[in-house]
């Protein structure tokens, strides 16, 4: 593009530019408007209003202003310490009976009946293998015990009930292996 | 007297059937519906040297995250047939969430202000915590599960009859289990577990591992990069798959128990004692002992 040739207009041409636009319809009828020129009160109010005015606040307005502040300071710091201070939610849940201590769960009486036998048999429960099973036996019970206790009377948690499950199992094996020694 | 009768049915048709549907309305007369009452707490910390989490039946995630601070969201939650119950207990359950110094301590516990007084509902708490990378965290649980992923400088779980996960965990890693179950994958580092009564599945573990523990059920499926594995145990059921075991040199030894290994390990049959060898000359080590329980090997 660079590469063209370059023309100019002649004279000739611009002059006839210029006679059509004095011709012009437009520029005819805008000048023959009817001019008007605004009396001397208009001009004194418009250089009164270009000149500053130093607005001064009246006693009453100071109390607003800092009312404001205040009010837009309190409002962050409300609402900063609505978001750190703790929420209540209310909801439900249905119960599942699976999950709930029954009483076959139970199996305290055999433990019982193992302690109340090496009460007055002390020959047999003093046997080196027996007495590494009533250890343990303990170990086990008092796992049984401290899982019924976290399980309580409202229980959600299935892992929960499966370790008891576990606990009573490996108890039943114990107890198996205790009453053969007797 | 016939109109009198008819008046009376009415007007006990008419109680019954104003009574009976506000009885069932009343939340304690719903059967079979707990009343869940949640109490939630969101903190956010500056980092700290270290983290002390000491809970009680509570349900902790624990998360390695991009950021600087430390972000904990606290769930305390009573369940009870009654709403009141529910609300009167969960008032019983507090919380510690503050720094000492430069340790960021975390603690649920109940506080029962007299005998008569004590807890009915159905408690537990929930601690979702998210750390910077390569920090020192101390756990311990009871009753409940804890998730763990990410990258620690020192880790400590201390667990009761809890259910621990843990998912592309690194560091210098200590375990110490009664009952409950651990469950990880990809954990790698320094890692001594000490477990008691447990069930433990390992896959993917890489690096220096020391077991102990009595009655365990540990496996371990797929090892990459291991330095050590030294498992010690009493009354357990041992069992590796998945294991490349040329890459490895083996030393196993069970007693008053079973061992299970392919037919290239060389055996040695005593009295209660077997023992088993292979690739002597493998720096990475698996070194088993077990008694009055098995071990088993599988390629």
């Amino acid at each position: 593009m660079y590469n063209l040739p370059e023309y100019e207009p002649s004279d000739e041409v611009w002059n006839k530019i210029n006679t059509e636009l004095n011709n012009d319809i437009l520029r005819k009828g805008i000048s023959q408007l009817p001019k008007y020129e605004p009396n001397g009160r208009i001009w004194e109010n418009i250089e009164a209003g270009l000149n500053p005015k130093i607005v001064k606040l009246k006693p009453w307005h100071w109390v607003a202003v800092a009312a404001s502040v205040v009010l837009v300071i309190g409002l962050g710091v409300y609402l900063n310490y609505q978001k750190t201070q703790p929420t209540i939610a209310y909801s439900e849940q249905k119960m599942d009976s699976q999950l709930l201590l029954q009483p076959s769960d139970n199996s305290d009486a055999d433990y019982e009946t193992i302690v109340a036998f090496c009460k007055e048999q002390t020959y047999e429960c003093e046997n080196p293998e027996f007495k590494s099973l009533k250890i343990e036996l303990d170990d086990l019970q008092a796992a049984s015990t401290q899982l019924k206790e976290a399980i309580g009377e409202y229980n959600t948690e299935p892992k929960l009930m499966a370790q008891l499950a576990q606990v009573e199992l490996q108890k039943s094996e114990i107890l198996k292996k205790m009453t053969t020694k007797i | 007297m016939k109109k009198e009768n008819t008046l009376k049915l009415l007007t006990i048709k008419l109680i019954s059937a104003l009574i009976v549907p506000w009885l069932w309305s009343y939340e304690g007369f719903a059967q079979g519906t707990l009343q869940v009452v949640t109490k939630s707490i969101d903190k956010t910390f500056d980092r700290t040297q270290s983290i002390k989490i000491k809970v009680e039946k509570a349900d902790i995630e624990l998360n390695v995250w991009s950021g600087d601070k430390i972000k904990v969201s606290i769930d305390l939650t009573a369940k009870h047939p009654n709403r009141k119950d529910a609300q009167n207990d969960l008032e019983m359950m507090k919380y510690v969430a503050e720094k000492f110094g430069n340790v960021l301590v975390l603690r649920n516990y109940i506080q029962i202000e007299n005998e008569k007084n004590k807890p009915v509902s159905n408690l537990k708490a929930k601690f979702v915590v998210s750390v910077p990378e390569q920090m020192i965290v101390s756990i311990q649980n009871s009753f409940g599960k804890i998730n763990i992923i990410g990258k620690f400088k020192q880790l400590q779980v201390k667990t009761d009859f809890c259910n621990t996960e843990l998912k592309n965990v690194s560091g210098n890693i200590k375990m110490d289990s009664h009952y409950g179950e651990i469950n990880a994958h990809d954990l790698s580092g320094k890692v001594e577990i000490k477990s008691d009564r447990t069930e433990i599945n390992l896959t993917k573990i890489s690096e220096d591992f020391t077991i102990t523990g009595n009655f365990l059920k540990l496996s371990i499926n797929s090892v990459s990069n291991l330095q050590r594995l030294k498992i010690e145990a009493q009354k357990s059921e041992i069992s590796l798959e998945g294991i490349f075991i040329k890459n490895h040199h083996f030393h196993l030894v069970s007693e008053y128990g079973k061992l299970k290994v392919p037919p290239n390990f060389v055996s040695l049959h005593l009295k209660n004692k077997e023992t088993a060898t292979f690739n002597e000359n493998i720096a990475s080590t698996i070194s088993i002992y077990n008694s009055f329980g098995t071990i088993s090997i599988e390629n």
